[in-house]
């Protein structure tokens, strides 16, 4: 694989922790129906590819969905998300 | 009745019915430009009915049939998440407008026609305004109107809503759909999904819900989506039957598709979406699209050390803007009004006590709130520009951090801030916040944010005690503001909201250059809710301080009494303010103090006036009086109570109104009680260091 | 091309410079007494920090491509610093007409910001040509 980085990322992360410039897959979200609800409605839908734009670690992301857009997500949205990291 | 499609059979052709349109769109869409370009700027602006969300509504004539437009809140799907949301759906649903409008922001067609397809499948009559296609063009797309019109079966109207494009052809629309017969949409959902919604419409069909304002389809899809208020709905009737083989279907069909349903439907709906969109929308390549130069000024604008520093002076000269470009005109208005118009009523044939009704009451109070205008609307637009600009969305992402710190979401940084100018309408803005409890917080700590009508208090002791460091002084007045709202919430963080904020969800729009109009119309939407809401009240209080202090416990003292502190010392307020003295006692503030700051719970800035009357010397003269009963130190521990007090009559009118009065009565309860703590901790380090 | 990255070197020197003698004069180490040239209060001086690091950074990073973007930031906070001053300058000279303030606001307009603003106006002109 040669990319170290790609390597720390095996397994599902809170999309809070992800790095900048990564492109994730979101697999599954874990918070109340509305938002759960609201997120699947913007398009991160399990399954969904997106981009992390911004992290601020501990605080906010700004994610690029293909389809939808950017959007930012506060932090307390931002760790109910669990996602992979693609290669 | 058994379950029928949609609605009442519209009436045809009859002219003199009012016909209902809503508006409805994706927030950032331009769908409140639109809005005021349809209906002129005539909107008249009034509340949900039960709760507070704000309801704008405008009437206008289309050849001759009297249509009003509803404004309804920004939303993403037909599924509520904040209370803005729950509003917008419970209209389409409940009160049936004949047609809705949806605002479409061209640049982002896959998300806007998520909204669409649910509202086609809830068979309403709809018109698709397709807005920002200036911008469409800029980033290099072809959308084939035509071809997406007869796909879908509906009117598409482009428009341009800053430049008034279209906005004809959209209310052409209007009349043109009233008589069409409602659309026939559907989305195959495959064949799994398919049979279990046909297995719960045959349920359905057996019962009588045809006032739920939608087809049988609908309910079966929402039903199936886990849809809360559409379960509570059936409970309500007690049809728990239906709910129970409803659970029955949708367990059978998760076991078949092994997949959550809820997703796979919602994975439908963008499939579908992408098959529209692959076919109707060509994308060009273009040198520089507005995403580009969105992303290139976001890598600075978002950035966590010159963001931040953008920020804060951002945040500078935002009120250097609203205080400096105002204080000449508020100083202009203060001659005015409480010079010339005030002396022009004083000679008026009229009974004495009329004239002073007029001028020392009413007066009083209309200059109160004429006075902040300028100020206030300084703010607004400047708040309203940098909202267009879409660098609000930034300001939200970079305060989120810091937010969090004490329990909120960097929503809530916007209240805040417009609470810098003036409480009422902060209070107001936080009903876009998703989440209850950050709402509650927020409206307890805004009251602390110092508003611009307090800063004539801290003026005048400054000049008087601080001369030197006048503006560090009131700096750190403001400084404490903040420490206490801080404190509180993470006081309140740990008692009463337990827990964290939810968090928020927002789009980042593009940057944007705004249009003047639209500025302009947003700032005195605002400046007219203040008036609204604090206008009568502060004219109303005005009037009654000024009752209490012609008369006293002996009866009338004769208009004097406002000039005289002989007699106002014999009047309702001075023998009230004389029976708290002694609370106020390790502050040795006599009673006149005390009935000035008795004055200021109307309005924060009337403490100085009133100080001047009770002290009988002209506001000029005031700094000498004042030197010889105050010590710098007792100064200040005033200023920070007066900073910390109670929210004003006007901001706790607008929170009895957003929260209730007991809500209400707690928060001025317990600020009075942190301002004498605070006030008290000022005098006895005070006392310490000095 | 050499000029106008000199021009971008100056004004960002010009925004650092002022507020480093904000700085100084308020901890008491020199007198310079030229206050049409400093920040009137820290607020102003944090501004003038901002603009200056935002022109520097373009500067410094030209070979890149926040270079452009970094300018247009830059020259818009000059400009929009000059106009709410100008226009505040300009409102206290009405408010001459109706009190007894002193005439000594009209120099105000010649105040530094105002001055580095104008200055910034064809950076801005030339930057928005490049980009929307
Ligand atoms: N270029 C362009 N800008 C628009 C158009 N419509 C709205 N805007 C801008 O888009 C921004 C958001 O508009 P607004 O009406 O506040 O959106 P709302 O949140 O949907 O009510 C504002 O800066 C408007 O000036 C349009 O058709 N073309």
């Amino acid at each position: 694989m040669g990319d170290n980085s790609a390597d720390t990322y095996t397994g599902l992360f809170p999309l809070s922790i992800i790095e900048e410039g990564k492109t994730v897959k979101v697999v599954k979200i874990i918070g109340g129906r509305g938002l759960v609800r609201r997120l699947y409605e913007i398009g991160l839908l399990p399954g969904a590819e997106i981009e992390v734009v911004r992290n601020s670690k501990h605080g906010p992301v700004i994610i690029r969905n293909k389809i939808t857009g950017t959007f930012s997500l506060g932090y307390g949205v931002a760790k109910k998300i669990m996602v992979e990291v693609m290669q | 009745m058994s379950c029928h499609e949609l609605s009442s059979p519209t009436t045809l052709g009859n002219k003199h019915e009012l016909i209902k349109v809503a508006i409805v769109g994706n927030p950032n869409v331009g769908k409140s430009a639109l809005f005021n370009k349809l209906t002129g700027g005539n909107a008249w602006v009034g509340n949900w009915p039960g709760v507070t969300v704000e309801k704008k509504t405008g009437r206008i004539v289309i050849e001759g049939h009297e249509v009003e437009l509803v404004d309804l809140p920004g939303i993403y799907g037909l599924t509520p998440y904040s209370l803005d949301e729950v509003i917008a759906r419970k209209f389409i649903l409940e009160e049936r407008p004949r047609i809705v409008i949806q605002v479409i922001n061209a640049t982002n067609l896959e998300r806007n026609l998520y909204l669409t397809i649910q509202l086609l499948e809830m068979n309403v009559k709809l018109i698709i305004a397709l807005n920002m296609i200036d911008l469409a063009e800029k980033e290099g797309l072809e959308i084939d109107i035509n071809g997406l019109m007869n796909q879908l079966n509906i009117l598409i109207i482009p428009t341009i809503a800053v430049k008034e494009v279209g906005v004809d052809n959209l209310t052409k629309a209007i009349i043109m759909e009233l008589n069409s017969p409602p659309p026939f949409f559907k989305i195959n959902y495959g064949p799994e999904i398919e049979e279990a919604i046909q297995r719960i419409e045959r349920i359905l069909d057996k019962c009588e819900i045809a006032d739920v304002g939608a087809n049988s389809r609908w309910i079966a899809i929402h039903l199936l989506e886990d849809d809360k208020d559409i379960e509570e709905l059936f409970r309500k009737r007690g049809l728990e039957d239906v709910l129970r083989k409803v659970v029955e279907i949708k367990r059978d069909l998760q076991t078949r598709l092994g997949e959550s349903i809820e997703v796979l439907m919602i994975e439908k709906r963008y499939q579908y979406i992408l098959s529209l969109t692959q076919k109707y929308v060509k994308r060009r390549h273009v040198k520089e699209s507005l995403t580009t130069f969105t992303d290139r000024l976001d890598r600075i604008l978002t950035h966590p050390i010159l963001g931040l520093m953008i920020f804060i002076s951002t945040l500078y000269l935002l009120f250097k803007f609203s205080f400096d470009v105002a204080s000449p005109l508020t100083n202009l208005l203060d001659v005015l009004i409480s010079g010339h118009v005030h002396s022009f009523l004083k000679t008026l044939p009229l009974p004495t006590i009329i004239s002073s009704l007029l001028a020392d009451g009413v007066l009083q109070g209309v200059g109160i709130l004429l006075i902040f205008i300028p100020n206030l609307f300084f703010l607004f637009l400047g708040i309203s520009f940098l909202e267009d600009t879409g660098y609000l969305a930034r300001v939200t992402f970079l305060s989120d951090k810091w937010m969090n710190k004490i329990g909120l979401s960097g929503r809530v940084i916007i209240p805040l801030l417009i609470g810098f100018g003036c409480n009422v309408p902060a209070i107001l803005s936080t009903r876009v916040l998703g989440d209850d409890r950050d709402r509650r917080l927020t409206m307890l700590i805004i009251p602390f944010m110092s508003c611009s009508a307090r800063l004539p208090i801290y003026l005048l002791f400054t000049l008087v005690f601080f001369k030197e460091n006048q503006m560090l002084v009131i700096l750190s007045i403001y400084f404490i503001g903040v420490t206490t709202a801080i404190i509180t919430a993470l006081l309140f963080n740990k008692l009463l909201f337990k827990g964290q904020t939810s968090g928020y969800v927002m789009d980042m729009p593009p940057y944007l250059i705004p249009s003047v109009g639209n500025i302009f119309a947003k700032s005195w939407e605002r400046i007219k809710s203040f008036l609204v809401r604090a206008g009568s009240i502060i004219v109303i209080m005005m009037v009654i301080i000024w009752a209490l202090s012609i008369f006293g416990p002996e009866g009338y003292l004769g208009v004097e009494a406002l000039r005289n502190p002989d007699l106002l010392s014999r009047s309702w307020i001075a023998s009230f303010s004389k029976l708290i003295e002694p609370l106020f006692k390790p502050f040795n503030w006599d009673w006149r103090v005390i009935s000035s700051l008795l004055f200021g719970f109307v309005a924060k800035e009337v403490v100085v006036s009133s100080l001047s009357v009770l002290y009988n010397v002209e506001e000029a003269d005031l700094s000498t009086v004042l030197s010889t009963s105050f010590t710098p130190l007792t100064a200040y521990s005033l200023m920070v109570f007066t900073l910390l007090y109670t929210p004003c009559m006007a901001t706790a009118a607008t929170l009895r109104s957003e929260i209730g009065l007991k809500n209400t009565i707690f928060i001025i309860i317990y600020e009075l009680f942190i301002a004498y703590i605070m006030a008290y901790l000022v005098l006895s380090i005070g006392g310490l260091l000095l | 091309m050499k000029m106008i990255n000199y021009y971008i070197l100056s004004m960002g020197l010009t925004y650092i410079i002022s507020s480093l003698m904000f700085i100084l004069e308020n901890v008491n180490i020199v007198k310079t007494g030229l206050s049409q040239v400093t920040p009137t209060d820290a607020g102003m001086a944090l501004y003038f920090v901002t603009v200056g690091t935002l022109y520097n950074y373009a500067y410094f990073k030209s070979s890149e491509e926040v270079f452009g973007t970094s300018l247009l930031l830059a020259s818009i906070m000059s400009i929009a610093f000059m106009f709410v001053q100008t226009l505040h300058y300009s409102l206290q000279l009405l408010d001459l007409i109706v009190s007894d303030s002193n005439i000594e606001v009209l120099f105000n307009l010649m105040r530094i910001e105002i001055v580095l603003g104008i200055l910034s106006i064809p950076i801005l002109l030339k930057e928005r040509g490049n980009h929307i």
